[in-house]
Formats: C-alpha cells, sequence, structure tokens
C-alpha cells in the first residue's frame, strides 16, 4: 500500500523550503480546486515544532491518520528537542524532500507531515481506500479451486499469490505506467525458474508503454501484444490466485496492474486457454476428458455453423438419407438462403449473450426466456428457421460456454462469422482454407516471443501430457518446455506403489 | 550467407518437409500409373524405388556434407564462379517452380472435378496461395512446424482406408511377378515422380540443427513415403480388380466414395477438402525454395520480394491460362525426367565435382 | 508489434475479389431435386426410358415423393427433360438405389449407359443396383401410402437381407468391378412386385455383358454366398428330410437350422485342358426348427450325413445351371488366375466357356453344435 516514490521525470528539483508556510502555501498553489484535499495544522508536542499533515480525504484510512499520527504527536508524548526522531506509529515511513514526489504520494493516498525547519517531510503510508471485499472469482468460478479472487489492490493481490509460494525465488520488478494515472505494475516471477530472456523482453515492452492511464490490465495487455492484429489473445487474464501461482510454478511471469482484478500471464500457448485451475484438483482421466471436450468445442464453436452453411448450400450429397428427408422438410419452408438463416440466428445469440452480461440476474432470466421460447420455438413454427438450424446455434452456443477463457471465447466468435463466411462462398474447400489461414497464423503469432501453437507446432510430446491431456501428477516432473525455464525439473514423485494384497 | 539459428529446423521437421514434398499430389495416381506399367505387380517396385532413391539420398547428403555448413550455391560460386552458381540456382527455382505448379494445378483440378465444377481456378489458386504465403514467408522453421503439424492432424488418414478391407480381394495380388521381372523393372520409372522432392536437401540441409543426423533422416523420410505408398497402392489393388486400377485416374480419392458411414455419406467430399491440407506440403516449401533461389540469383535480402512476385504472377497467370488435365499429365511426364536429372543426374555430378576440387586445391578450397 | 501495417486493406481487397468471383457452385438443398432412385427400362417399343422418384421437401402435402420419367437417349442426355419437371435442378448425388428392369437386361452391353454415374464425380457410386422382374415403371409409380418412400423400402430391404445373406447389396462401384474384373461375372439383388408389394426375390446373376441370365432364390443365394466366402453367420437354411414321414397338410419332415461360421476352402488344378475346382465348405450349424421327432444325441451323425449331402446336392444343382448358362458369379476365375495364371491368360476372354468346361467338386461337412433350448 505504499508507494514508492518515481523517478524524476523532469530534471527540474522542487526541493522543500525551511518555511512551514512556504510549504503550505505551495502545496495549495499545488492542489487548488481539490476539496477533498486536507491540511491540518498543528503543533508536536513532543518537540514544540509547527508542523501540517496533508492527505486527501477518502484516499486514506481515517483511524490510522488520528490514532496513529495525530493522536501520539499531540497528546501522548514526552519532552523532547526540536529535530529529534519523532513518534508515530506508523509502519511505512519515507523522508523526501521534492514535492514531485510528495504530491506522487499524497495522490495515491499517503499523508505528508511537514515540520517547520526541516527540509523533508515526512510521507506516511496511511492509504486506506475504498475497497472490495476478496470474493470468490466471477469469470472462473472453479468447483473445488479456492474461493478467493484477485481485488482491485495491487498490493494484496500480490500477498494473495504469496501465499501460494511462500518462497524467496519470488521476486517481482516494480515499473510506474502512464504519465498522467502513474499506474504501479509488478511482474512477479521465479528467478530460479523463469526465463531470463523473457523477463528482460516483458520489462522492455512494459517500460515503452507510453499512455496516459491504464484503467485495466486488458488494456496493458493490447498495448505490449506480440501481433495486435491476431484475433487471438496472447496472454492470459486471470483473477485467481491460485491459477496464477500455478503459472508461475511453471515458468511463467504475471504482471500484477494496480487497480485491477485481473493478473497477467506471460508467455502463454494456445493452449493454456484450454486449462482450468479444476483440472488439478479433480483426478486425471476426468481432467484429460474435459480436455479433449473443451478442444471439441472449441472446434464445433468454431467451425459448426460453416459446416452447416457449406453441406445445406454446396455438399448436401454427404447427408445420410433419412437426415436428408428431415433436413429437406425443415430447409424447404425457410424463406432464406442458408446463410442469411445462419446469421440471422447467430447475430441473435450474440445479441442474448450481451443482453445478458449487463442485466441484472433477474432481468437475465428473462431474456434467457425470451431467447429460448421465443426464438426457439416460435421461429421455428412460423417457417422462418430451420429446426436444424436451431439445434445448430444452440450446440454452437453450448460449445462456446464450455471454454473457460473469455478472451478465447470472444476470438472464437468472430472465427465463427468469417467462417460461415467463406463456407457460403465456397463450401467446405472455403472452410478447410480458412482453417489453414488460421493454422498459417497461429504458427507465426507469438506470445511473448516464444510460439504460440506450441505443443502442436512445433509438436513437444512432453508438453503434451500437461496441455492437451491431463496426466497424472506424478508424471509431470517436468516443467514445460513451452517456456523454456531455467530449472527443468519440477518434482520427483514416483508413482504411488499399489499394495499387493 | 545465410542465418540459420534463428530458423533452424528439428530432425523430425526436416523429415517430414521432405516426406511431405514426396507425397502430397503424387500419392494421388501413383496406383494406377503402377498398374499401367505393370498390373497388379506394380506394388513390387515400390520397393526397388526406395532403394534408388536411398542411394540418391546418400549422394546428395554427400555433397552437402562437402559443403561445410554453407548453401550448395555458394559453394558452387565458389568452386566455379559466381555465374555458374547462379545459374545453378536459377535451374534449382526452375525445377521447384515446376513442382509447385504441378502441386498446385493438380490440386486444383481436383478441387474442381470433385467438389466445384465450376468456380474459377484463378480464385481456388488465390484462395489457396493465401495461406501457403504467410507460410512460407516464415521460412524453414514455420514450413518444418506446419509440416509437423500437418501430419499431426492427418495421421489418421490412412486408418479409412482400412475400412476398404471389407471389400479386399486378397487373390488380386496374387501370382507375383506374373508377367516376368521386366514389367516390374518398367514400374519403376513409375516410382520416380511421387518421390521428386529430394533436391529441398540442397537448401534445407544448411538448417538443419544436427548435420550428421541428415542421412538417418533421409532414410527415415524415404521410409515414411514408401510405406504410404505400399499401404495406399496394395490397398488399391486387392480392392479394384486387376484391369480396374487404370480405370481411374486418381484411385485413392475413387477408393474413397466407397466408403459408407452411418452418420455419413460420400466421406470423399470432406476428405478432398482435407486433403488440401497433404498437397499444400509440396507448393509450401516450394514456394520458399524458389523465392529464396530468386532473391540469391537478384542478390536480394529476403525473399519477400520474390515471394510477392510469384503470388501475384501465379494468379494472374491462371486468370489467363489453367492447365487441363493432359496438360497437368503432360507436366508431370516432364518432371520425371527433369526431376531424375535433378535429383539423380546432377548430385552424382556434382559430387564428382566436389571430390575432384577438393582433392586438388586442398589448401584454399572451400 | 508495429510489423504489418496493411494486413487489413489486402485482406479486404482479397474478400471483395472473392465475393465478386464467387458463388458459382452454391446450389442449396432446397433448390435441388434429389432423386433418391434411379430407373432405367425399355418400353413396348424397345425404347430407353429414365425413371427417378424425388423426395418432396414438404409439410403440406401428402404425397412425399415426385415421379420424373421419360424417354432419352441416355441418362445425361436426358437431363434437361429431367430438369423441366421438377421445380429444382436435378442432382444425381443422393442415389440410393438404381432400378434396371428385366426387360433392358435381355440385351448385352448396356452397362456403359451409366456411364455417367462414374464419370460425373459428383453422383454416388454406393447405390444399391436392384434388378426389376417386371417393369420399373409399375415399382415406382406404386406408391404405397402405408409404407415410406419407396428408395427407403427398397434400400434397408436389401441392406439388412445382405447381412443375412439372402441377396446381394451390389452397389454401382461393385457392379463395376464384376464387369471388369474378368474372372468374375456379375450378381445383383432383384425385386417383384406381387399383389401391390414389392418382395425381395433374391439375387439376379448376369454374364459377363451385362445380359440376365438366371435368378436365384434366397436359399440358393445364400449357397451362393457360401461359395463365395462371403456368408455371414446368420443365415438361414431349411430341408426337407427325405426319410422322415409327412402327415396332413403340414411339412412335418422340415428341418432348419442356422449357419454359424462357414470355411469354405476352394482348391485350383488344370489338368486335361480343363479347370478343376474342388470346393470343400466346413461348417457347424445350430438347429432352429425340426419337425419331425428326433433324438439327437444319438442321431446326430446321420442327421448330420443327410443334411450335407442334401446341402451339397443343391449346391452341385446351382453349379451346374451356372455352367450350363456360362457365368462365373462365384468368381472362381479369380482362384485361376491367382493359382493358374498361365493358363487363366489364355482363356481370361472367354472365361464363361471355360468354367463350363472345368471340372467342379463340392463337398459339405457339416456338424449340429446346438439343438436349441429344447430337447
Amino acid at each position: 500500500m505504499n508507494v514508492e516514490p518515481q523517478e524524476h521525470k523532469s530534471g527540474d528539483a522542487d526541493p522543500i523550503r525551511i518555511e512551514l508556510t512556504d510549504n503550505i502555501q505551495h502545496v495549495h498553489r499545488l492542489f487548488c480546486d481539490t476539496t477533498d484535499f486536507i491540511i491540518r495544522t498543528f503543533t508536536i508536542k513532543q518537540t514544540g515544532e509547527a508542523a501540517a499533515l496533508i492527505y486527501i480525504d477518502g484516499l486514506t484510512d481515517r483511524p490510522a491518520i488520528n490514532n496513529d499520527i495525530l493522536y501520539p504527536l499531540q497528546i501522548q508524548s514526552d519532552a523532547g528537542k526540536p529535530g529529534d526522531e519523532l513518534v508515530m506509529t506508523v509502519g511505512h515511513v519515507d523522508k523526501q524532500s521534492d514535492f514531485h514526489h510528495i504530491e506522487t504520494a499524497v495522490l495515491h493516498g499517503s499523508s505528508v507531515l511537514f515540520i517547520h525547519g526541516r527540509t523533508y517531510a515526512y510521507v506516511l503510508g496511511t492509504g486506506g481506500w475504498p475497497q472490495r471485499a476478496i470474493e470468490d472469482p466471477q469469470m472462473e468460478a472453479s468447483l473445488k479451486g479456492a474461493h478467493q479472487g484477485f481485488v482491485e489492490t495491487s498490493g494484496l493481490n500480490i500477498a494473495m499469490i504469496r501465499r501460494y509460494i511462500p518462497n524467496r525465488e519470488l521476486k517481482m520488478k516494480r515499473l510506474v505506467v502512464g504519465e498522467r494515472g502513474q499506474t504501479n505494475v509488478t511482474i512477479l516471477y521465479l528467478a530460479d525458474v523463469m526465463n531470463n530472456e523473457l523477463l528482460l523482453d516483458m520489462e522492455k515492452r512494459i517500460q515503452q508503454v507510453d499512455v496516459d492511464v491504464i484503467l485495466n490490465t486488458g488494456e496493458l495487455s493490447e498495448l505490449i501484444e506480440d501481433n495486435p492484429f491476431s484475433l487471438f489473445p496472447q496472454f492470459v487474464l486471470t483473477e485467481r490466485p491460485d491459477s496464477a501461482a500455478s503459472q508461475l510454478l511453471q515458468g511463467r511471469c504475471v504482471v500484477v496492474v494496480d487497480r485491477s482484478p485481473s493478473v497477467l500471464v506471460a508467455p502463454v500457448s494456445f493452449f493454456s486457454y484450454f486449462q482450468s485451475i479444476d483440472d488439478y484438483s479433480t483426478r486425471w482421466s476426468i481432467a484429460t476428458f474435459l480436455r479433449l471436450l473443451r478442444m471439441f468445442a472449441f472446434i464445433t464453436a468454431a467451425f459448426l455453423p460453416a459446416f452447416y452453411i457449406a453441406v445445406v448450400s454446396y455438399h448436401f450429397e454427404i447427408i445420410p438419407m433419412k437426415l436428408l428427408l428431415t433436413l429437406g422438410e425443415s430447409r424447404g419452408q425457410v424463406p432464406f438462403p442458408p446463410f442469411v438463416e445462419a446469421i440471422i440466428m447467430e447475430i441473435t445469440l450474440e445479441m442474448l449473450r450481451e443482453a445478458g452480461v449487463r442485466l441484472p440476474a433477474p432481468v437475465g432470466q428473462t431474456v434467457g426466456i425470451v431467447g429460448g421460447i421465443v426464438l426457439g420455438q416460435a421461429v421455428v413454427q412460423a417457417g422462418l428457421i430451420s429446426n436444424v438450424m436451431v439445434i445448430v446455434v444452440a450446440f454452437t452456443a453450448i460449445s462456446s460456454f464450455i471454454l473457460p477463457n473469455y478472451d478465447m471465447v470472444a476470438a472464437v466468435r468472430l472465427i465463427r462469422f468469417m467462417l460461415m463466411i467463406l463456407a457460403t462462398l465456397f463450401g467446405f474447400v472455403g472452410i478447410i482454407v480458412g482453417l489453414m489461414t488460421m493454422i498459417a497464423h497461429l504458427l507465426t503469432l507469438k506470445s511473448l516471443g516464444m510460439p504460440y501453437g506450441i505443443p502442436l507446432a512445433p509438436v513437444k510430446f512432453a508438453d503434451w501430457r500437461d496441455t492437451i491431456v491431463r496426466v497424472p501428477l506424478w508424471l509431470m516432473d517436468k516443467r514445460p518446455r513451452s517456456t523454456s525455464p531455467k530449472q527443468e525439473t519440477r518434482q520427483n514423485t514416483s508413482m504411488p506403489k499399489e499394495e499387493q494384497p | 550467407m545465410i542465418n540459420t539459428d534463428k530458423n533452424s529446423i528439428t530432425y523430425t521437421q526436416f523429415v517430414l518437409i521432405i516426406t511431405g514434398i514426396q507425397i502430397s499430389v503424387a500419392v494421388l495416381s501413383l496406383p494406377r500409373k503402377l498398374a499401367e506399367a505393370a498390373g497388379s505387380d506394380g506394388w513390387l517396385a515400390l520397393p526397388l524405388g526406395f532403394i534408388l532413391n536411398l542411394v540418391c539420398s546418400y549422394i546428395i547428403v554427400a555433397v552437402m556434407r562437402s559443403c561445410s555448413g554453407r548453401t550448395l550455391i555458394d559453394t558452387v560460386s565458389a568452386m566455379m564462379g559466381k555465374w555458374i552458381g547462379k545459374a545453378f540456382a536459377l535451374a534449382l527455382a526452375f525445377y521447384f517452380l515446376n513442382l509447385m505448379y504441378d502441386g498446385l494445378v493438380r490440386a486444383i483440378l481436383i478441387v474442381k472435378i470433385w467438389l466445384m465444377p465450376n468456380t474459377q481456378a484463378y480464385v481456388l489458386m488465390l484462395l489457396l496461395l493465401f495461406p501457403a504465403y504467410k507460410i512460407a514467408l516464415g521460412g524453414p522453421r514455420i514450413i518444418g512446424r506446419y509440416a509437423e503439424l500437418v501430419t499431426v492432424i492427418s495421421c489418421w488418414l490412412p486408418f479409412v482406408y482400412l475400412f476398404t478391407l471389407k471389400y479386399a480381394h486378397w487373390l488380386n495380388l496374387l501370382p507375383f511377378f506374373k508377367e516376368g521381372f521386366l514389367p516390374v523393372l518398367y514400374a519403376v520409372k513409375s516410382t520416380i515422380y511421387p518421390t521428386l522432392g529430394l533436391a529441398a536437401v540442397f537448401i534445407l540441409y544448411p538448417y538443419l540443427k544436427n548435420k550428421e543426423k541428415a542421412a538417418p533422416a533421409l532414410f527415415i523420410s524415404n521410409m515414411i513415403t514408401t510405406t504410404v505408398y505400399l499401404f495406399i497402392t496394395i490397398i488399391c489393388f486387392i480392392y479394384y480388380s486387376p484391369h480396374e486400377s487404370k480405370f481411374y485416374n486418381d484411385p485413392i480419392i475413387s477408393i474413397l466414395k466407397t466408403i459408407e458411414f452411418r452418420f455419413i455419406e460420400r466421406i470423399e467430399i470432406p476428405f478432398i477438402s482435407f486433403y488440401l491440407f497433404v498437397f499444400s506440403l509440396v507448393w509450401i516449401p516450394s514456394m520458399y525454395i524458389v523465392s529464396y533461389c530468386m532473391s540469391l540469383v537478384f542478390e536480394l535480402d529476403s525473399h519477400r520480394t520474390p515471394l510477392r512476385v510469384l503470388c501475384i504472377v501465379l494468379i494472374v497467370g491462371t486468370f489467363f491460362y489453367m492447365p487441363t488435365f493432359n496438360q497437368s499429365d503432360k507436366i508431370q511426364h516432364f518432371l520425371t525426367w527433369f526431376g531424375f536429372s535433378m535429383e539423380y543426374v546432377l548430385p552424382s555430378i556434382l559430387l564428382i565435382a566436389i571430390t575432384i576440387y577438393n582433392r586438388y586445391r586442398p589448401r584454399n578450397a572451400l | 508489434m508495429k510489423q504489418q501495417s496493411h494486413p487489413f486493406a489486402s485482406l479486404i481487397v482479397i474478400m471483395g475479389c472473392l465475393i465478386l468471383s464467387a458463388c458459382g457452385d452454391q446450389l442449396s438443398l432446397e433448390n435441388a431435386s434429389t432423386p433418391l432412385a434411379l430407373g432405367i427400362d425399355l418400353d413396348q417399343d424397345e425404347k430407353f426410358h429414365f425413371y427417378a422418384t424425388a423426395p418432396v421437401y414438404s409439410k403440406n402435402i401428402k404425397k412425399k415423393s415426385q415421379e420424373i420419367t421419360g424417354e432419352a437417349e441416355s441418362l445425361r442426355q436426358s437431363k434437361a427433360l429431367q430438369d423441366s419437371q421438377t421445380a429444382g435442378s436435378v442432382q444425381g448425388r443422393n442415389y440410393q438405389v438404381l432400378l434396371i428392369g428385366r426387360h433392358l437386361l435381355q440385351y448385352n452391353d448396356w452397362f456403359p449407359m451409366l456411364d455417367v454415374i462414374f464419370r460425373d464425380a459428383r453422383n454416388t457410386i454406393t447405390d444399391r443396383i436392384i434388378v426389376v422382374d417386371g417393369s420399373v415403371k409399375e415399382l415406382l409409380y406404386l406408391n404405397p401410402p402405408d409404407q415410406p418412400l419407396l428408395p427407403i423400402i427398397l434400400r434397408g430391404m436389401v441392406d439388412t437381407k445382405t447381412t443375412k445373406s439372402e441377396t446381394y447389396s451390389t452397389t454401382a462401384q461393385e457392379l463395376h468391378r464384376q464387369f471388369m474384373d474378368k474372372g468374375v461375372t456379375p450378381y445383383v439383388a432383384e425385386v417383384k412386385v406381387v399383389n401391390k408389394q414389392i418382395q425381395l426375390k433374391g439375387s439376379a446373376l448376369l454374364n459377363e455383358r451385362g445380359k440376365y441370365m438366371m435368378s436365384l432364390n434366397a436359399q440358393e443365394t445364400i449357397l451362393l454366398n457360401i461359395l463365395q466366402k462371403q456368408a455371414d453367420p446368420g443365415f438361414s437354411l431349411s430341408y426337407l428330410i427325405p426319410d422322415k414321414p409327412q402327415t396332413g397338410p403340414f411339412a412335418t419332415n422340415m428341418l432348419s437350422f442356422t449357419g454359424g461360421k462357414v470355411k469354405t476352402s476352394i482348391k485350383t488344378a488344370y489338368a486335361n485342358q480343363k479347370f478343376k475346382f474342388d470346393i470343400h465348405i466346413k461348417t457347424t450349424v445350430g438347429l432352429s426348427e425340426h419337425i419331425f421327432p428326433i433324438d439327437i444325441t444319438k442321431d446326430s451323425p446321420k442327421l448330420q450325413k443327410q443334411i450335407s449331402s442334401l446341402m451339397q446336392e443343391q449346391i452341385e444343382g446351382i453349379i451346374e445351371k451356372l455352367k450350363k448358362h456360362k457365368i462365373d458369379p462365384i468368381g472362381l476365375g479369380v482362384y485361376a488366375r491367382a493359382y493358374q495364371y498361365e493358363h487363366f491368360k489364355q482363356v481370361e476372354d472367354e472365361w464363361g466357356e471355360a468354367i463350363s468346361r472345368s471340372e467342379i467338386n463340392v463337398k459339405v461337412d457339416l456338424t449340429i453344435g446346438a439343438m436349441g433350448p429344447v430337447k
């Protein structure tokens, strides 16, 4: 919660004056028209010096100021002489002699004590801004995992990660991003695991960011991505401390952005988006099944509508006879060509989904009912959409809900529309060309300089153990090669011995 | 000199690129050509072709080894002068241009016959070149990864052919050497075209990580190619009656038409589309090699410009002229001889030339 | 990170080109007419006719199929005539069955008429070939109201009976193979319309040029399947046992059994200017019905011998007929080619002649393996 003063951006130092009144005037000038800015002047009982405490109301912890600064300084104190060390029961105390630093500190929630006759001021860590309680992460709910999600304070977030890895090798680098926002960005990594080059690359990229303010991790991720034109997310954003810790252990770095409840993980591969923290707490056979199911869901979510369009408008010879009769009957009454039919339904689905996200839960249910009953039932009865199309859309929707990562789902949505257009124009050939282009893109795409398609392109069979499938934990003795870690061995557990009867 | 560090390819990738260039479109008509040459004994020519290729592979590796890390073209330039080196690069470019063009034309013709008879050829060319350009631009490493990925996602393809075993007539294969040994020897000629692609080693060798493994890699890749060919040819021969094998232009695809599943009739439709992945394994590396050689000839620093020119010329060219099936057959026939001289004769001559060169100028050589 | 400045521009240009030039092959399901059955036959004036029946995709129309017919020179030549009778464009991509009238089969060399099926790559070649004993027209316009569409019945009929070896589900592709293979003559399924009901007769055997030669009933088809090594376990054969008494109107001397795995071995030899085939059939069967009383535990060796000889007689009868008609649906020519290539090569173009001169010996060894849950 403390703020380390930032380096001078501009060379001109603005030192603190000896006179308290000069300082107060200067501060007044800096913070004019700032009604939540408070200056409290008083005399320190211990030394008899005149002092002024400045802070921003609301960003600071009131009880701390009252009990730990004002109370000891004004009331409960032994006599002393000017210039003595002051008695304050505040943990983080920092001496600063430059207004530039003081301004930043105040704006970040510290209170600053000026004392007449001293050319430095005390920056006191009394930050206490409005905070949310730690809650279950909403986007990544888990069944068996922990129920703590990140909050908007980076200090707390780092603490939550450290709870999982209480090891001195867990190092961090703190950077400040944003000219106006001065956002604290912390890179966490395991010093003896994480690859140095990747770490330096990450640091360089963050340092190169020059914006007003970063409000969210998503913004940072977009600014430091390898290929901003890609549809695919290149960093995983997670709001789970346990996922973040697990990623750290695999040799990745975690970037914590202050004021944002999600952290950024890099480097990742395409298959990272199919992993969920629950995979490690369920039995390995189930987890493997779920992983394969997610891959399948990705494929259906991206390709099924396109496949439907291609089959109905180009290649109906592949439909088995009995299905052909059903399909023909339901298509026979639809006035639109397959592509229009599919687009109408897909766009409706996307609208329903967006509507559901923004609305409060009770209203959201109504949206579901309207979507399910009105569209599913009435549209088919009215003969506007064929019932097979409704099934296709429903299946697509369910498939995309299975994917654990929101960013990947969003990518899949766009891919789906592109493939639908290709399928309308060229049938199966279009779909395959689309797939080939997607593969070409995945092959060239990188995440923090590491190949995005790993372990499928380039093929690293050793990494398949924890990406495409999930083998028993005792077999995951190596850290993934996709992060090229310094330390490869992760564990030396052997298979539990089965007792002979 | 090229920078091979950032673009090095692994052993597996090397194997699969070579195998990919060999198999791709050539596998389609192989059973027919073998049957035309030697009836149902045609498959016996495959092991002979394998041995021939093995010899050729070892010659090529020996040539490359004596180049000690440089590209062959650099070596030739150093040995016989800059212009001969350029001429050599041009010849390689022309050869791979042929291979690439043949692959593309075949693929487009197949797609046009089986899936999209009314679509313009240049549209299909555009479609196929779009992803190909992106991959070829990435250089050997990306191409290697692509070859690897395609192998992984298409390794289930042969298993589908096992479904035809329900109608297998194993007796069609008997008796062996029914017309004697000569037709089989004659059929070896048909195995030349489907095994073309070893010349890619000339370009790819410097990128290989473990150069001493090149010879085993080529053995493996020839092995894979021959196994696939044997498997496919035998499947076709035991399914079709002996005279029928000659009847189908592309028996590999025709045979798929007869497989029925409950949930999908006519599996050849999705299959031909999917085969585009396999086919693309010939034209993508070839595109790279052509543009790379051209960049050497014109002394450019990257192969991007030649690649772009190549793509545009291909698309515009197809707009005006697209070979027919017969002309495509003629290209293949021409490739058989051109390929034979490029991959079998030329390396032997080179090997002799380099050996002599090294012997007589041991001090300042290479 | 700042590479790729104009991928979008080129993408848009490419997409534009594609949209302008595509869609040449689009034909959506509802705009196509997809006949499920194709029939060819000759009329009284020996004129070639085609017939097709396509499903009608509508909920409001009672009759679910539409028949297309016309006189034509050839199948593809008649495309315009076919199209003119339907709302959509007629596509041969979904044929389930291909019906051929017996009248047409009285001529040789009709098979090239089907060339379009193989040459147009979009046509299906897994449609089952069925010979119609009678006119194709009558069968196609039957449209019984209490049954599903004709192609569905026929396809189901042929496919399920084939698993019991009672007929052949010969596909167009398989027929092509049989025509192209010099060592075998074609065999296909045969149906007949009896009292407005479709009935599966068994199989029809053609000569190497496609002319109809003879028909086999279900039981004979099973035996032919056994000779071809195609019989799957589960076929059922019945015989009248000669020395058992028959009382009243009931065939009390009837015995039926279900076949198990059949082991057929064919030995090929060449002697005295003719081929010699020794066919040895070994099988274990389970009794499924014997109407006369018999003590199986005691009399089974005798019964086995009786059934074996009955079966052998019937097979020999079939083979005699095949020889008479100079056809070889068993595919003995394939054996001859494999084992006696030199001799086969000399006669491969008149294999029918050679098979009629050849010597074919059959021996059946039958074991009763089970008698059912009752004694």
